[in-house]
């Protein structure tokens, strides 16, 4: 991501972070309904690869598979137009969250080994079908907050001078943040396999990475007092999305 | 290729209001419904429950005319770009006047970025002073927006009266811009991380006016801020206040001389870290000395001109935000309860809030000066 969109840096991050925790209280419901949810799985993971090969930002990813997964739960989709939609949400979510320029061209997406591997093409007039679509199914409504939209701003303060290693003072400050980095990006990329962290927040989802890569990373306190008065979330309230996050 | 961001949404999206309209975001309150239908849509849940039951809601949606071009009667052309071309249109449903924005598609990968981000950030946003999104229709060719049609931009306003407003209404116009600018407006492209960058194209792809840039933008900050648009309401106060444009530059060059001779060449004590622009080091602009404002701005009281001083700082940490701008001085007058309205009531629901008639007014001028046209077609507007 480039600097210009590090808003958890700028004057507004307060005021911006509180517009996400609002807007993700008023999120659609997500019922896990869909008569293809176990493929979902696969057409998440397709997503994640898609996105990487492009770099798109990991906002644009998250998006993309929620758009999936709220568009799933309302139709009844054969395997081989699952293909086109995935795709599709992935342009629309990229269109919405990246830079224009970074937003993939078709000819270099049709192009790629995976695409002729599945015998998938996807045309110019079909994108547009589908897009519109799924924007109509969205009330064209895209300002949806997931999980890595809250990351970044819990991250700044993730790890501090003052936190413990194996009971230990740090050693060295700018490796852990480094390796925090590291492992909630992990964790997030965990979040997005299981349709069961559909059940928590975004906002909530985001606290539980930064919270098990401390796990990991033996930081301690696990939870300090100031990521408990940033995330607004407990310990205990934390605990049943850390478990799966480290299962 | 365009850029969509908060800068170019909020100076098409902000509007000056003249009437007292209560607005709702998707309906127009005087839509003329069969009680029966009227009924049934308040019955639809805004989420289909089942799956499939898309197709069906749609139908209902369709059967009144919503989404439907036939349901709109295009009268003129407003404006044209390569991106968009704008009509001005009757709808049939409700016989209100609509702006019809068609976008091209044709040579579009799917929808545009633009007409995807501009439009979820419209129903985003729910302002008495942001412009209302009535439908949206699309077919193969083309995807059209319909907003509600607005009579009268500052421009046109300024033209109607010969460029004399009355200084009461100049206080409400800039209450409400600010307003707008305060609201969720600022806040409506940020949250989710994207390209921001200033715009140098309008949605109908003109070049936006060099008028109501600051000069950190004009020495190459690409960098999107709400400082940014704080420097531009220091323009359009001016503007209103005197009937003229600010700082009417034709080039970047020519803007920032107009700029610097008037608020004085920027040093490292009013611009932290001008001197180590190369951008400005080249120009060797002359070492101006700030002049009085009031000399500029007569008939702007003390309030007035303190507001405007701290819209047009260089420092754009010391530049006044929209909300602080709210509860300047300058806005005294207008009372306590402007404060406190909801912002999807207008200020006009407040019975002190009125317009006064303007002195150049035209139908009372044209009684003294008859053939006067002066002010005419002049201005350029970024509305």
């Amino acid at each position: 991501m480039e600097l210009q969109g590090q808003w958890w840096k700028g004057q507004l991050a307060g005021d911006i972070y509180h517009a996400l925790r609002c807007k993700e209280l008023m999120l659609p419901v997500y019922k896990g309904q869909s008569p293809q949810l176990s493929l979902r799985r696969y057409f998440a993971d397709l997503i994640a690869i898609v996105s990487n090969r492009f770099r798109l930002c990991p906002a644009a990813r998250h998006l993309a598979v929620y758009l999936l997964d709220l568009f799933m739960d309302r139709y009844d989709i054969s395997v081989h137009q699952l293909h086109m939609v995935a795709l599709s949400c992935l342009l629309l979510a990229s269109k919405f969250e990246d830079r224009e320029d970074r937003v993939p061209k078709l000819e270099t997406l049709n192009s790629l080994g995976c695409m002729s591997s599945m015998n998938l093409e996807l045309t110019k007039q079909g994108l547009l079908h589908m897009e519109l679509l799924l924007l109509e199914t969205f009330h064209w409504n895209l300002y949806l907050p997931t999980a890595a939209h809250f990351i970044e701003y819990y991250l700044s303060i993730a790890v501090s001078e003052t936190d413990l290693h194996d009971g230990w003072p740090m050693v060295c400050l700018e490796k852990s943040v480094l390796y925090m980095t590291k492992y909630a990006d992990y964790f997030l990329e965990v979040s997005l396999q299981d349709h069961a962290f559909l059940r928590f927040a975004p906002s909530l989802v985001a606290a539980a990475c930064v919270a098990s890569s401390r796990v990991i990373l033996r930081l301690s306190p696990t939870w300090p007092p100031r990521l408990q008065h940033l995330t607004g979330y407990t310990w205990e309230q934390l605990l049943p999305g850390v478990e799966r996050l480290l299962m | 290729g365009e850029v969509c961001s908060p800068t170019l949404v909020s100076f098409m999206c902000c509007k000056f209001q003249r009437i007292d309209v209560s607005k709702q975001m998707s309906l127009p309150m005087d839509i003329r419904l069969p009680p029966e239908i009227l009924k049934k849509l308040q019955m639809q849940s805004p989420e289909p429950c089942k799956p499939l039951s898309r197709m069906s809601r749609r139908a209902s949606l369709s059967d009144i005319g919503f989404g439907k071009l036939e349901t709109y009667v295009k009268l003129g052309k407003l404006g044209e770009g390569t991106y968009a071309t704008v009509f001005k249109g009757r709808s049939k449903l409700t016989e209100n006047l609509v702006a019809l924005k068609e976008i091209r598609l044709e040579h579009e990968e799917g929808a545009p970025c633009t007409a995807i981000r501009e439009v979820s950030l419209l129903k985003n946003l729910k302002h008495a002073n942001i412009v209302t999104l009535h439908d949206i229709i699309h077919t193969d060719r083309c995807l059209t927006l319909v907003f509600e049609y607005l009579d009268s931009d500052l421009k046109q306003y300024l033209d109607n009266c010969r460029n004399i407003m009355s200084m009461s209404n100049v206080k409400v116009f800039m209450f409400q811009l600010l307003r707008g600018l305060a609201g969720e407006l600022k806040l409506a492209d940020f949250g989710l991380a994207r390209a921001k960058s200033v715009p140098t194209k309008t949605y109908s792809n003109e070049v936006v006016t060099l008028w109501y840039r600051p000069p950190d933008v004009l020495l190459g900050s690409t960098e999107y801020s709400t400082p940014i648009d704080m420097w531009g309401v220091g323009c359009i106060l001016y503007e209103m206040a005197t009937g003229r444009p600010l700082f009417p530059g034709s080039t970047v060059k020519e803007e920032l001389h107009l700029i610097f001779r008037l608020m004085g060449t920027p040093t490292e004590e009013t611009c932290p870290g001008i001197t180590a622009n190369e951008e400005f080091r080249s120009y060797l602009f002359p070492q101006y000395r700030a002049q009085a404002l009031i000399n500029h701005v007569p008939r702007l009281d003390t309030e007035g001109i303190d507001l405007l001083t701290t819209l047009l700082l260089y420092d754009t940490r010391k530049r006044i935000s929209a909300e602080a701008s709210l509860r300047h001085a300058y806005f005294l007058s207008l009372g306590e309860d402007i404060h406190s309205i909801p912002d999807t009531a207008s200020v006009f629901s407040l019975k002190d809030i009125q317009l006064q008639k303007d002195p150049g007014h035209r139908s009372s001028f044209d009684c003294f000066f008859p053939n006067s046209g002066r002010g005419k077609n002049r201005r350029q507007s970024v509305f």
